[in-house]
């Protein structure tokens, strides 16, 4: 039970550790204020969802006001959403769904012992997302030069009337809050894969693999709402 | 050891989700880059009265696969799909309880609105507006 | 075993029988770092402790000079950008760095695993980061404070707060931070719920208690992430001036209202479902008798939990809302009462034919009750659309919601405060003191609000520097009833500084609690809370047989 004690309950893929502690060589480190690791990977798992929960709820509130604004102005909306470069967002969504491929990829090659194989994927994973951001970059871009930007900044002639820099402004803040969640999912995913590499994940411990992945689709998910709704009505 | 902590284990969970083999991921895949190609391809055709409704049928469609297979939602019982499914219901709740307000309040109260419809200058298509038609495919 | 209670009484007294036990987790370690380092659920309790209260002495020295200001009908102490901030100051700490995280924080960190017979929380690490979280949104409130300090009032109302000339930035963020630290502790708490039970501990024999820090986690995790958002999107117009919520061009300010109400009104009931919590425990111990209507209390927290997050339309009666949404919030609001009053008449059932000891807790106990049925109906009152029209932003709404979230959370973090100080320290308070402060306190706190119904109903508005003349004999009551609730903290204060050291040495379980948490451990706990596994046969606060035996709940 306790820390010290070698021999592990559950057979020796089980090492038990304090709290957060690890264990060496792609063994589960059972922190043993758990019943079981069972309970464990239970618990990691549930903390995740609900977390990913607190995410979502955060989004909402972007999307709530979305709602609002575009049943205030809709055509406004609907003539602004054509000013946004509809093939470099449907290319962003392509390249969002397939990382989102490669990430569950990477977790299911880690769980068959296939480190190399999940390095790789996590890799293509990271390459995504930069593109993504790059091209996003470039859509940034080409709005600042444009003009077509929130608030006191619009200074786009083209399209004069109420609600414009509305959805300018709600562009750019769910985009861009979309953005920080794709830098923090590099960050983790960068992580992960250090950690794949440095071998310390197996079938037996894939736990931060899988909840790296989860925070990962939950940015797919969130694209894949922001797609339609700001290019497509 | 194991029995100890029996009923935290017992009702929750199995002890570990299933494992299959990689087929279904490259199948969601697929499903999902069709459903994107069909909203672009729909997307355009700015259908006037359910364009949006379609959209969001689609977006939720491909959300469902990446919750439900992506994210192993399917596999997983019990405490996991009902905080997803409590959230999906509580973000409902907000959008509900305000867009009753913005669609339901005095013209007077509400921001200053657009012009109607006619004032406006006509609707571009995809491609068609002159200020940024080069973009559009 | 109410003679345990009445040998406890003049605990100030030398003479101790009892010694402490050799090993607890207060004296297993010494250093700083064992502190600021620890993972230990119940020193992160006490660590929440220290700053929970040095913030509500800041809250409350800004409360006292706001009242002070109110002493006479032109400027008194301060001129009226100062008042302003005052108020402000107030408000936001007492709401975000103090009612909050309060309960949850110190008590719910302590006992939630001591209930659960689990060694920790789930997650104890999360744990440490988000008391850290908490210091950290607190200093940078406090920091805005000094530096300038915001003038909004604590809902930051668009579109005032996007110009203000004051800094709200450091405010904002500070209770963004604070946010963050309390969606983890609600994590970790859901989790150490779902995961962390003892053998015996079925869903439907889980402390009361636990049942209301439950339901409060649900909405933490729910609610906070909304205010985060709006505190950014407050942060963007502030700085960037996106007008998202600026009328002047095109936005929607009643829109932010919509977003702050939907986690601002649950946020009562973070507040509130903790202290229910509290009293669940504190009113079958003190009467010696099983819950009456376990289930219904039960489910009654997780009710309030749905109801509150439907309700939040309420605030904006007069805000521009549409009247049918004004009357949708009404009727839902109202909804609310039902859950409480679920629970307020199986509180008063328990009472029935029990064992009553007139303990500081109970006293506090009845304190509570009386809070939560008048402030509740008053609730019901200007939940009432028509009445609200004339109520709103008057001091009758100040005094409604000071006597139902501050009296009922005040009244519950010093019944918990005094029930589970001997569990926490291992030394008993004076009872005669205790209950002369609690009676101090719920006079004073009586003489300070209900004047400020009476000043409402006549139309005094909130918020506002300067009255007319006729309102000052109201005004100086309720100044004076702030002194006396000031009085009442400051003798709590010392006597619990001095019961540290000298209280009497409480033994393992001086009220005779049936709770879990008095069951297995000694106290103060050791650091692993147990030795070995413990295990439950019974439902907590069974008192219809001996407590080994097998006895079915009597609910
Ligand atoms: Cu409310």
């Amino acid at each position: 039970m306790q820390p010290d004690a070698n021999a592990s309950p559950f057979g020796p893929n089980y090492v038990p550790v304090a709290p957060g502690g690890r264990a060496p060589g792609g063994k589960y480190p059972w922190a043993t204020h758990f019943g079981t690791p069972n309970v464990q990977t239970y618990a990691a798992r549930f903390g995740m969802w609900l977390f990913l929960s607190t995410e979502v709820l955060l989004f909402a509130g972007l999307f709530v006001s979305y709602a609002v604004y575009r049943y205030l102005y809709p055509q406004t909306f609907a003539l602004c959403s054509r000013h946004l470069d509809l093939s470099l967002g449907t290319i962003n969504t392509l390249v969002l769904i397939t990382s989102s491929l490669t990430v569950a990829l990477a977790i299911h090659f880690v769980r068959t012992g296939k480190n190399g194989m999940a390095t790789g994927m996590l890799i293509v994973t990271l390459l995504c997302a930069c593109a993504f951001l790059v091209i996003k970059y470039f859509e940034y871009h080409h709005k600042f030069e444009q003009g077509t930007l929130p608030g006191r900044f619009y200074t786009y002639s083209g399209i004069q009337t109420e609600g414009a820099p509305m959805f300018f402004a709600l562009y750019f803040l769910t985009t861009g809050l979309h953005a920080l969640h794709v830098v923090v999912g590099m960050s983790v995913l960068t992580w992960v894969t250090y950690h794949v590499v440095k071998g310390r994940f197996s079938p037996v411990y894939y736990t931060p693999v899988e909840l790296g992945g989860l925070y990962w689709h939950l940015v797919d998910l969130v694209w894949i709402f922001l797609y339609p709704l700001l290019y497509l009505i | 050891m194991a029995d100890i902590t029996k009923n935290v284990t017992d009702s929750h969970h199995p002890a570990d989700l299933e494992h299959h083999g990689a087929g279904a991921y490259y199948l969601v895949w697929i499903a999902l880059l069709a459903l994107t190609g069909l909203t672009w391809w729909t997307g355009q055709m700015h259908l006037p009265n359910f364009g949006l409704a379609l959209a969001l049928i689609i977006a939720t469609t491909k959300a469902a696969l990446v919750v439900l297979f992506f994210m192993h939602l399917w596999e997983q019982k019990g405490v996991n799909r009902v905080t997803f499914v409590c959230t999906i219901a509580f973000v409902i709740v907000m959008l509900l309880g305000t867009l009753g307000d913005v669609t339901t309040r005095l013209e007077t109260l509400l921001p200053k609105r657009e012009a109607p419809a006619s004032e406006l200058s006509h609707m571009p298509k995809h491609g068609e507006a002159p200020a940024h038609g080069a973009q559009h495919p | 075993m109410s003679s345990a209670t009445v040998e406890a009484l003049p605990a100030h007294q030398p003479g101790n029988t009892e010694e402490m036990p050799a090993e607890h987790y207060l004296n297993d370690g010494k250093t700083v770092f064992s502190w600021l380092g620890t993972l230990d659920h119940k020193r992160i309790a006490i660590l929440y402790m220290v700053v929970v209260l040095l913030m509500f002495l800041v809250g409350g020295t800004f409360a006292l000079l706001v009242r002070l200001e109110l002493l006479t009908p032109g400027p008194t102490i301060m001129d009226a950008l100062t008042y302003n901030r005052m108020f402000t100051l107030h408000g936001v700490i007492m709401v975000f760095f103090f009612m909050i995280p309060a309960i949850p924080g110190i008590f719910g960190n302590f006992m939630l695993p001591l209930m659960l017979g689990a060694k920790d929380v789930a997650f104890p690490r999360l744990n440490l980061m988000s008391w850290y979280l908490y210091v950290l949104g607190a200093g940078l409130g406090i920091w805005g404070m000094i530096n300038g300090g915001a003038d909004t009032g604590w809902t930051f109302y668009t579109p005032y707060s996007s110009m203000t000339p004051t800094q709200i930035l450091p405010v904002l963020m500070g209770a963004f931070v604070a946010g963050f630290s309390s969606i983890l502790t609600g994590l970790n708490f859901i989790v150490t719920v779902h995961t962390m039970r003892a053998p015996g501990i079925t869903w439907m024999k889980m402390p009361l208690f636990v049942w209301s820090i439950y339901a409060t986690a649900v909405i933490q995790i729910l609610g906070t992430p909304v205010i985060g958002l709006v505190m950014l999107l407050l942060t963007v117009e502030q700085v960037f001036g996106f007008g998202i919520f600026d009328p002047a061009r095109g936005g929607d300010p009643v829109l932010y209202q919509h977003l702050f109400w939907f986690y601002s009104h649950p946020a009562v009931y973070i507040m509130v479902l903790p202290a229910m919590a509290v009293m669940s425990e504190v009113v079958s111990t003190m009467s010696r008798k099983n819950p009456y209507g376990y289930k219904m209390i039960a489910w009654s927290s997780l009710g309030i939990a749905l109801v509150g997050f439907l309700a939040w339309g309420h605030h904006l009666f007069v805000s521009g809302q549409s009247t049918f949404d004004a009357g949708a919030f009404g009727v839902i609001s109202m909804m609310v009462g039902v859950f409480t009053a679920i629970k307020v008449f199986n509180w008063t059932a328990t009472l029935y034919k029990g064992s009553v000891t007139f303990t500081t807790p109970f006293a506090y106990f009845c304190g509570f009750l009386y809070f939560i049925v008048f402030g509740g109906m008053t609730g019901i009152a200007v939940a009432s659309v028509s009445l609200d029209v004339h109520w709103h932003d008057t001091y009758f709404v100040v005094a409604h919601f000071h006597f139902i979230m501050v009296g009922a959370t005040i009244m519950a973090f010093l019944a918990a405060l005094h029930y589970w100080f001997p569990k926490m320290f291992g030394r008993m308070y004076p009872e005669g003191w205790g209950l002369v402060s609690a009676v101090l306190i719920i006079i004073g706190f009586n003489a300070t609000f209900i004047p400020q119904f009476l000043l409402g109903n006549m139309g005094m508005p909130r918020r506002y520097y300067q009255y007319p003349e006729q309102f000052q004999a109201l005004n100086v009551a309720s100044t004076a009833g702030a002194s006396l609730l000031a009085m009442g903290f400051l003798i709590i204060a010392i006597y619990l500084a001095i019961s540290l050291k000298y209280g009497k040495v409480a033994g393992p379980n001086p009220w005779g609690s049936h709770g879990y948490e008095w069951l297995h451990t000694q106290s103060p706990p050791i650091t692993h809370n147990f030795h070995g596994q413990p295990v439950y046969p019974q439902a907590p606060h069974d008192y219809t047989g001996p407590v080994e035996g097998e006895v079915t709940h009597a609910a």
